[in-house]
């Protein structure tokens, strides 16, 4: 057990001293995902599950109509804020729509579009094109849906409020019957009939919440999917080690010693095994201290760190096991982690991806490592909840091992 | 007392030595096979304690793989080497303690100094913290690159790192050194250092093994020769006797004697 160790350290310090292999494990990552993590800070959320949303608006209707519209826009609640900018010229809003990318849409509102709705509820048709919301062609920006669907809800409400006030005067206008004229106040009949449109629907439906919100800091997808992706890449330096030692006769020098070949072998897994679980630490540590990456369960996290560490030394040694170079190992180690990388979930959540990419993912370890990741981080499950993951890591580490003793070959030819 | 049967027939049966000497390493009818490859084919001698025993041939004649059985590193097809009256095939782990090797290629971890590379080497070899240093120490010392201790191996000269790979062999004070051409492309300093240490280590009692393609360097060194090719001795003695046996009708004196008997066994056929 000793000679294991022996070996162990021996390769962490030729790392350690290898200044080249610390730049590509620890800092080029790093940077990849400071830069990653900023760059898609906004597709992710930054932290915060409220919807901003900026409406260019021209009002040019001095009725009832253009007011409801801009005091139905006005919102600032937790879940959506919306920021209008109000034109004059109705040009102006379809100019902002379409070459201000910060504008989400345009509502214009044309002069009389009050009387015209007014005249419309009193014969009982639906107004037609009174008010125009514009967005980008083919767009599928849903904050362009959320206002033309608050500008709908105005509409519909005040129709239904208009409408009640003609209701009203039909039935007074009935043969024998009679209303005192100044009794009906149709503004007031319109405001309360509309008002009841627009809330009592709201009023009857009770919002509830349940788990965990899924609000994503775009650090908590970047840190565990960079440093899953980097990990990986670290095997090609490790597992690199076994193949540069067979090269340069130092690993025949150390079976001829008195070590078991296991022990040598082990060794130099466990430095393997060592250096990945230090460089996914160190990148969770600078995660959590920099980007305050939101953990969840630690001890679910320390236990995927080590299942994600244990599966890439097992792999390790299978393409030690299959290849017999290093130029060989150089050229297959970037194949296979990328398509698992790209697959798994390393670049974006792997519950985005489709079911049966999800489950083809599964043949790497990107997919267990960022699925129980994700799950933790993202989705607040517990360790309960991710152990599927764990053990799916550890698993694949054990088949790995397994194909490893059938295939690592510890002699080479050598010259007669 | 029966002289060494020396036997220039390729396929004929090479019987051990009888001369007296007290024997340090049996090698008897070792045979290894690769497939259908025969790489060894029962090639038998033994050296005497405190000797430098030349093992001289050809490429591919089988010198490698006869050192990689006798050091534990390949299991034989057949036959056994006892060294120090310890068998190879059923104690390796036993012989592996009291063997040093010095393989042909420079195996260093060249990132490591000369310091970090022997140290690694007697923990391997289980020598205490203590006794390690000082070893590593007094080692670099004996072949003039202390100063250069604290140096990464990829800054060393051909030279510097042949000498620190012959010490590394000598870590844990084997009994019995094999050497497999220690001095090749080393400049003629380096060359008469290593020859040096080899001398004062066959003064201080450690068999030596020692492979060349220099001919010269078997002249200077070696008290017993064995020329092998095509997996066989077909040459053994000491340097006198060898040649005595090369074609007396030629006029070819040392240093170049053995050089010409080598040709005259070997034959002019390049090799692989």
């Amino acid at each position: 057990m000793k000679n294991l160790w022996y070996i162990a350290k021996k390769d962490l310090l030729q790392i350690l001293k290898d200044r080249s292999s610390l730049f590509f494990l620890l800092l080029v990552p790093l940077i990849l995902i400071v830069v990653v993590g900023f760059a898609f800070g906004n597709l992710f959320g930054s932290g915060s599950s409220q919807v901003t949303i900026t409406v260019a608006v021209s009002n040019q209707d001095s009725g009832f109509l253009g007011k409801s519209v801009v005091q139905a826009l006005q919102v600032n609640a937790s879940s959506l804020k919306i920021t209008i900018n109000q034109y004059t010229d109705p040009n102006k809003v379809k100019d902002q729509v379409a070459n201000n990318s910060s504008v989400n849409a345009g509502v214009v509102i044309p002069a009389g579009a009050s009387d015209k709705f007014i005249a419309a509820a009193q014969t009982g048709t639906a107004p037609k094109d009174l008010v125009q919301v514009y967005s980008l062609p083919s767009t599928s920006d849903p904050r362009a849906t959320i206002v033309q669907n608050i500008v709908t809800g105005v509409l519909s409400s005040q129709f239904a409020g208009t409408s009640a006030v003609g209701q009203v005067n039909n039935v007074c206008n009935q043969p024998g019957n009679h209303c005192a004229q100044s009794s009906i106040d149709a503004q007031t009949i319109a405001a309360t009939v509309g008002g009841a449109s627009a809330t009592g629907g709201a009023t009857a439906v009770q919002a509830l919440t349940a788990g965990k919100a899924v609000s994503i800091n775009s650090f908590d997808q970047i840190v565990p999917g960079y440093a899953i992706f980097f990990a990986l890449f670290g095997v090609q330096a490790a597992a690199g080690t076994i193949l540069q030692e067979k090269e340069d006769g130092t690993f025949r020098r150390l079976l001829i010693a008195p070590v078991n070949k296991y022990a040598l072998l082990g060794g130099k897994l466990l430095a393997q095994f060592i250096l990945t679980l230090g460089q996914l630490t160190f990148f969770f540590l600078v995660g959590y201290f920099a980007f305050h990456l939101d953990i969840g369960s630690v001890p679910a996290v320390i236990a995927l760190l080590i299942g994600a560490s244990f599966a890439a030394t097992g792999l390790g040694i299978v393409l030690v096991s299959i290849v017999k170079t290093r130029r060989q190992l150089n050229a297959i180690v970037p194949l296979v982690v990328i398509i698992s990388s790209a697959i798994g979930g390393a670049w974006w959540p792997l519950f985005l991806e489709p079911a049966w990419m999800q489950q083809i993912a599964k043949i790497g370890i990107t997919a267990w490592a960022m699925e129980g990741l994700n799950g933790v981080m993202i989705l607040g499950k517990d360790f309960g909840q991710v152990a599927p993951d764990i053990l799916g890591l550890l698993a694949y580490g054990i088949i790995c091992f397994v194909i490893a003793t059938r295939l690592f070959r510890f002699q080479q030819a050598t010259p007669a | 007392m029966q002289d060494p049967v020396l036997n220039f027939s390729k396929t004929g049966p090479i019987h051990l030595p009888k001369d007296g000497r007290p024997v340090d390493v049996q090698v008897a009818n070792l045979v290894k096979t690769f497939g259908k490859n025969e790489a060894v084919k029962g090639v038998s001698f033994t050296i005497g304690k405190g000797e430098i025993f030349g093992l001289l041939g050809p490429n591919g004649a089988g010198k490698s793989t006869t050192i990689n059985m006798m050091c534990g590193y390949l299991e034989p097809t057949s036959g056994d080497a006892i060294i120090d009256g310890i068998s190879v095939t059923k104690e390796p782990m036993q012989v592996k303690r009291i063997i040093g090797v010095v393989p042909q290629e420079i195996a260093l971890y060249k990132d490591l100094n000369s310091m970090e590379n022997l140290e690694f080497f007697g923990e391997i070899y289980g020598l205490p913290a203590k006794e390690r240093k000082e070893r590593s120490e007094e080692l670099l010392q004996f072949v003039g690159l202390y100063e250069h201790r604290n140096e990464p191996i990829k800054t060393f000269s051909g030279g510097m790192q042949r000498r620190i790979n012959m010490v590394i062999a000598l870590i844990h004070r084997p009994n019995f050194l094999l050497m497999d051409e220690p001095t090749v492309g080393v400049d003629p300093q380096s060359r008469e250092n290593i020859f040096n240490t080899i001398e004062q280590l066959r003064d201080q009692g450690t068999t030596i093994l020692y492979t060349t393609h220099y001919m010269e360097e078997a002249e200077r060194l070696c008290s017993h020769i064995a020329i092998m090719d095509e997996g066989r001795i077909i040459a053994l003695g000491t340097l006198e006797e060898l040649l005595a046996m090369r074609d007396q009708t030629r006029e070819v004196q040392r240093p170049h004697g053995l050089q010409e008997l080598f040709i005259q066994l070997t034959g002019r056929t390049l090799r692989d």
